[in-house]
């Protein structure tokens, strides 16, 4: 094998380069002037943009005087002190003023040439044309201050929204605690009434203060629900790691007598133990067993079922399961909303309970919904997040 | 909060009376460098960055307060109060000169002197006052203002500077002179190019020293003869240097000439 062919030997002919003539017709323009800006020197290419003959310029002009009168200001006040302080001064967006009276954005870059005691002599000018690039800058900057004033609207309409919510939470409460006094003398002088004159009352008058006795008890459910509903608020959790077993027991506990008297089956999966508001979640698991218990087929035993999967790593879903009337699919969102009530008098109910459930469970960063069949049974799920698992 | 923190408050030299630089439109308290070479073994001298430029606290611009000149001109007292005793030599800077001005109308007793460079009581052409710009020339210079911050935050300022000879004062520059908060910088160039303080020059009481440049286009010499025939105690120098920083292009000429009036009067 012989050596290798020596560097120059492998390289392809090239052409020459002309420094003078790259200096004239560069992409670019060239300039150069004094430290105060009297032109010394400028590229063919430079005074073409311009519109003028270069050597005319030289030692008669001073470079700011081909800028646009803004951009003369921003040469004075920020260009010429960077580069007399640091020597240097980086893509600076100015717009040159052509004799013809177009203006050229541009884009300049420059250095200072300076003597061994540091006394400035030239300052060198790279000059390049940017009209496009400022087009697509004035789209870019245009843009964000759209999405800046979208965002400001949106944060606005935000706060907005998280003040009316408060202010209706705090009203519900408000009005609900102080409904509850006048309702208690009521219910109490009607009480009275009945006890001590109820026997110089006609049947007529007994069945009007039955009703009035009827009335102020379905009030009370009614206030009751409202308070517990407006107090479900996130801010008012009492979070701590409790087993579901117990909170769920709670509520069992609670419905003691109208699972007796129903005879109703309430079986369930093993429940976990979660970082829940123990009474808001035994309120929850009361509401919907005790709905599912209301609303059973007639002459059918209620039969209900919990059951409880892990979703993911972050999150647990639990289903009340039972064979009820069910209810038409067309309202399986509506009946979470306050006061939404699918039947009649025939079953006592102030509406408010799945609204609370709705309000408990989303307080909890959970999310509840309902399927059902009508005449098989419902189902009511609900998740609970887990942060804490891995 | 602290006056010193919030000005960038920064005391050389020694001397028994003490001299105020103020920074003008633009730039910060680099601008200073050869005159405070030049008087630190005369003069006390409190440097300081105006509200929103240099290392100033950008947390303590409020806009209503700096939306008119006035609002510089009060930190300019409180700046003087802290720091001198005795009543200062104030340099102002472009706009500074007339933050100066409004700031020694209002409380005389702390100025001794007035130094004025390449100072404009209103840069807009006005019936027979020339300023030298006109409202379209100002909107123009708010357009280049956004071209060259982009509007971006100022965390995102582009960096106006390349590979500078000299790295540590490079560092500085990018750090504070470069990087106003854009918003700022466009509010500082409406309150500076969009004040009128023409009818406040008569009510001036301290003697001034007037330095304009030969040619200037920020501030023309019509204007300079006009800041002349309407300040009482006036004293008009031209300079041989031209554009509009001659403390940094010309320094020993703009030296010379605040020295020689120092001494003179």
């Amino acid at each position: 094998m012989s050596a290798a062919p020596s560097r120059d030997d492998r390289l392809p002919a090239m052409p020459e380069e002309n420094v003078e003539e790259l200096y004239e017709n560069a992409p670019c323009g060239f300039l150069s002037t004094t430290p105060d800006g009297r032109i010394v020197k400028m590229n063919r290419t430079l005074a073409k943009w311009i519109g003028s003959d270069g050597e005319g310029l030289v030692g008669r002009r001073r470079f700011p005087e081909l800028l646009t009168a803004g951009g003369r200001i921003f040469y004075e006040t920020h260009f010429v002190p960077l580069l007399q302080m640091s020597g240097v001064a980086n893509d600076v967006a100015l717009d040159l003023q052509c004799d013809d009276g177009r203006v050229m954005p541009v884009l300049m870059s420059a250095v200072q040439k300076r003597d061994e005691s540091g006394k400035a002599i030239l300052n060198r000018i790279t000059i390049s044309n940017a009209a496009e690039r400022r087009s697509y800058e004035r789209e870019l900057l245009a843009a964000k201050k759209r999405a800046e004033e979208i965002a400001a609207d949106l944060q606005r309409s935000n706060l907005a929204l998280v003040r009316t919510n408060e202010e209706l939470g705090q009203f519900a409460f408000a009005a609900s605690h102080d409904l509850q006094e006048p309702l208690r003398t009521m219910t109490v002088c009607s009480q009275l009434l009945a006890l001590k004159h109820g026997d110089q009352l006609d049947e007529e008058a007994k069945r009007i203060l039955g009703h009035i006795v009827d009335g102020s008890q379905r009030m009370k459910h009614l206030i009751s629900d409202l308070l517990s509903w407006s107090e479900a608020q996130e801010s008012s959790l009492r979070l701590r790691r409790n087993e579901l077993k117990v909170i769920l027991s709670a509520a069992l506990r609670n419905l003691g007598a109208t699972i007796e008297q129903s005879r109703a089956v309430v079986t369930h999966d093993e429940l976990p133990a979660l970082t829940t508001d123990a009474a808001r979640l035994a309120q929850v698991f009361q509401n919907l067993i005790g709905n599912a218990i209301k609303y059973a087929n007639p002459g059918t035993t209620p039969v209900i079922h919990i059951s409880s999967t892990r979703q993911g790593g972050s999150e647990w879903l639990f289903a009340v399961q039972d064979n009820g009337l069910g209810f038409d699919p067309e309202y399986a969102e509506s009946i979470f909303t306050m006061f939404k009530r699918l039947h009649g008098r025939e079953i006592a109910g102030t509406g408010i309970g799945l609204a609370i459930c709705k309000k408990i469970i989303e307080s909890h960063g959970g999310r509840i919904w309902a399927t059902s069949t009508p005449g098989v049974g419902s189902c009511f799920s609900f998740t609970i997040p887990d942060p804490d698992a891995e | 909060m602290s006056i010193h923190l919030r000005n960038n408050i920064n005391i050389v030299g020694s001397g028994q009376k003490t001299m105020v630089l103020a920074h003008g439109y633009g730039c910060d308290q680099h601008m200073w460098r050869f005159v405070v070479a030049a008087f630190q073994d005369e003069f006390r001298i409190v440097l300081f960055d105006h509200v929103g430029a240099g290392k100033s606290d950008l947390t303590q611009y409020r806009p209503e307060k700096y939306s008119t000149l006035n609002g510089y001109a009060e930190d300019v007292i409180e700046i003087i109060e802290a720091t001198a005793a005795t009543p200062a030599i104030f340099v102002g800077h472009s706009v500074s000169s007339m933050i100066g001005l409004l700031a020694a109308i209002k409380r005389p007793e702390c100025f001794e002197r007035l130094i004025m460079i390449g100072p404009s009581p209103c840069y807009i052409n006005d019936g027979d006052y020339i300023g030298g710009f006109s409202h379209a020339d100002i909107s123009g210079l708010l357009e280049t203002l956004e071209s060259n911050y982009l509007g971006w935050s100022s965390a995102m300022a582009p960096v106006i500077m390349g590979n500078p000879d000299r790295p540590e004062l490079a560092m500085e520059l990018t750090e504070s002179f470069c990087r106003t908060d854009p918003e700022i910088a466009q509010n500082f160039a409406k309150v500076t190019f969009l004040s009128d303080n023409r009818a406040d020059l008569p009510l001036l009481r301290i003697p001034s020293l007037l330095l304009q440049c030969s040619e200037d286009v920020i501030a023309p010499p019509v204007v300079g003869d006009y800041l002349h025939r309407n300040l009482l105690e006036s004293e008009l120098v031209t300079l041989r240097a031209t554009g509009h920083c001659p403390h940094l292009s010309a320094p020993d000429e703009t030296i010379g000439a605040i020295r020689q009036y120092l001494h003179r009067t």
